[in-house]
């Protein structure tokens, strides 16, 4: 019989991060058999059907395609004003990510862009679990 | 395949007084009466609703013959579902006559979706993420990226189908726009505005099929449904309410039920004289266009720029007016492709028709979670 305390697969309730050394990290699944890479964690492969393993998944990547959120979607976390915001797809190499865009205007992405994995505050209530902003430049 | 298209019937496309159920009444109707029967001569039928009920609740006034009736459901590609399965049971030998059906009313806006129903977590949809729009633009940015391709071609796509439409009585949206209006008319989702996208709409779509033999007796204007192919997705292609992407991008389910289509009508893509695809939104079309075979990919620019796509152009796509015009009604929205082509095909077609006789046509219909429906027709 199926031990359920070691399913990859999340609650549907549960969020999308997990905390490695100290630091947020986007929680995942690795097939062992394939190397595909799933996000959120699922239980068995898409490409075999093995059973997966838990995985940090990397906290930095290229932008690989974007949008704009032009008007309020039906459901969205938070009450304040809207605003539009920028969206797309993060390439993280063995996987890409669908991910919020923050950091400068919602218009001005492109693909190839560098950005890097971003959380809010623990007390947060009106920002989405986690979001993707520009690599700083120095 | 040996099964042909002796009847067929359309309730207009739109915003309507009465139910889903009733346009789905009289497009039955009307495919009967298209074809000179009457339902009790109908020995199988399969049909679907995503928003109107169950299909076969038709029957009760259609009349409760016993006729074994399928009710089906597949997204976008609900319609060309119930082609398929009426049409297997045609070429099984299991009905010589055979209804597919298929209607719908939806709410205005975009189609809500649930998590739960897609198996993803409840924050995917509260972080703003669960939004098909946003699906199609994000698919589509990164396709003109890939293949260097000017925006301006969604305009020019959007501008054809409003001046389709504009000439087709069951359409929906009948005022032709300028490729400017359109290009700068509000950005839903970049590098889409307004009217490049399709809206949930209303409408009623049936077709009547038989074997050849049956087809002989009632009409002589049938129409050869040469096949009929439904794939799903592989891994590694982009689809709807993807929370991931695989490293590497596969391709999608249209070019494989394209090939299978051809391959078993025996007809090629440069030998299609009209066809209907998927516009759910312009840059579907741009898509399709390659994906089915019409042009490689990144060659769009010319089958548009030139006018070939247009009525009286080489390969008249969407003469109707597509999805873009016409709204999407899911469970009819298929069978009206598969409807205009027979009516093209017949020379039925009215101030839209494509000129030459045209001898051969394709539909194509995309749905989520990633699955297409491919029909080749010959006169």
């Amino acid at each position: 019989m199926a031990n359920h305390t070691t399913s990859a697969a999340t609650d549907s309730t549960e969020g999308p991060i997990i905390e490695v050394d100290g630091a947020d990290r986007l929680v995942g699944s690795r097939c062992p058999a394939c190397g595909t890479h799933e996000f959120p964690p699922q239980n068995s492969c898409a490409r075999c059907g093995e059973r997966m393993e838990v995985t940090p998944l990397p906290d930095a990547g290229t932008v690989w395609s974007w949008t704009v959120q032009r008007t309020r979607p039906k459901r969205l976390v938070g009450s304040g004003a809207y605003e539009p915001f920028a969206l797309g797809y993060v390439d993280l190499g063995p996987l890409k990510v669908a991910a919020r865009l923050d950091g400068q205007a919602p218009a001005d992405w492109r693909i190839g862009q560098r950005v890097v994995l971003k959380t809010p505050p623990a007390d947060s209530t009106d920002a989405p679990p986690y979001w993707f902003e520009p690599e700083a430049t120095s | 395949m040996s099964v042909s298209i002796v009847g067929v019937g359309l309730h207009p496309f739109g915003r309507f007084d009465i139910s889903g159920r009733e346009m789905g009444l009289i497009a039955a109707r009307d495919a009967l009466a298209d074809a000179g029967v009457s339902w009790t001569d109908v020995q199988f039928a399969a049909g679907g609703s995503r928003d109107s009920g169950h299909a076969d609740a038709l029957v009760s006034e259609l009349g409760l013959t016993g006729v074994p009736f399928v009710s089906v459901y597949n997204g976008c590609g609900t319609g060309g579902s119930a082609l398929l399965t009426a049409a297997q049971a045609i070429e099984s030998g299991a009905a010589d006559l055979a209804l597919a059906v298929g209607f719908d009313k939806h709410e205005r806006g975009a189609f809500g979706s649930d998590p739960a129903l897609y198996g993803l977590p409840e924050w995917y949809a509260d972080a703003g993420l669960m939004v098909t729009t946003q699906f199609f633009a994000l698919k589509l940015q990164r396709y003109l990226h890939e293949h260097g391709l000017d925006p301006i071609l969604l305009a020019e796509l959007a501008a054809k189908a409003l001046r389709n439409g504009a000439r087709t009585p069951h359409a929906w949206r009948r005022n032709a726009l300028s490729v400017d209006e359109i290009a700068n008319a509000t950005m839903v989702s970049d590098p889409l505005t307004k009217y490049m996208f399709c809206s949930p709409s209303e409408g009623g779509a049936a077709v009547l099929l038989a074997s050849k033999e049956r087809a002989a007796q009632i009409t002589d204007r049938a129409i050869q449904l040469r096949a009929i192919t439904l794939r799903t997705r592989k891994f590694g292609t982009f689809e709807v309410f993807s929370p991931w992407l695989a490293e590497e991008i596969t391709e999608g389910a249209t070019p494989h039920a394209a090939r299978a289509a051809f391959e078993a009508a025996g007809v090629g893509p440069e030998e299609i004289d009209v066809a209907q695809i998927q516009d759910t939104e312009s840059g579907a079309e741009l898509m399709h266009l390659a994906e089915v075979g019409f042009c490689e990919h990144g060659e769009q620019g010319k089958l548009i720029l030139d006018g070939e796509l247009e009525i009286g152009g080489r390969i008249p796509v969407n003469t109707d007016g597509g999805l873009l015009a016409n709204g999407e009604p899911i469970g009819a929205s298929g069978l009206r492709q598969v409807i205009e082509c027979v009516w093209q095909l017949q020379g039925r077609a009215g101030d839209r028709q494509v000129p030459g006789e045209p001898k051969a046509a394709f539909t194509q219909v995309y749905g989520a979670p990633g699955l297409s429906a491919c029909t080749v027709m010959t006169r």
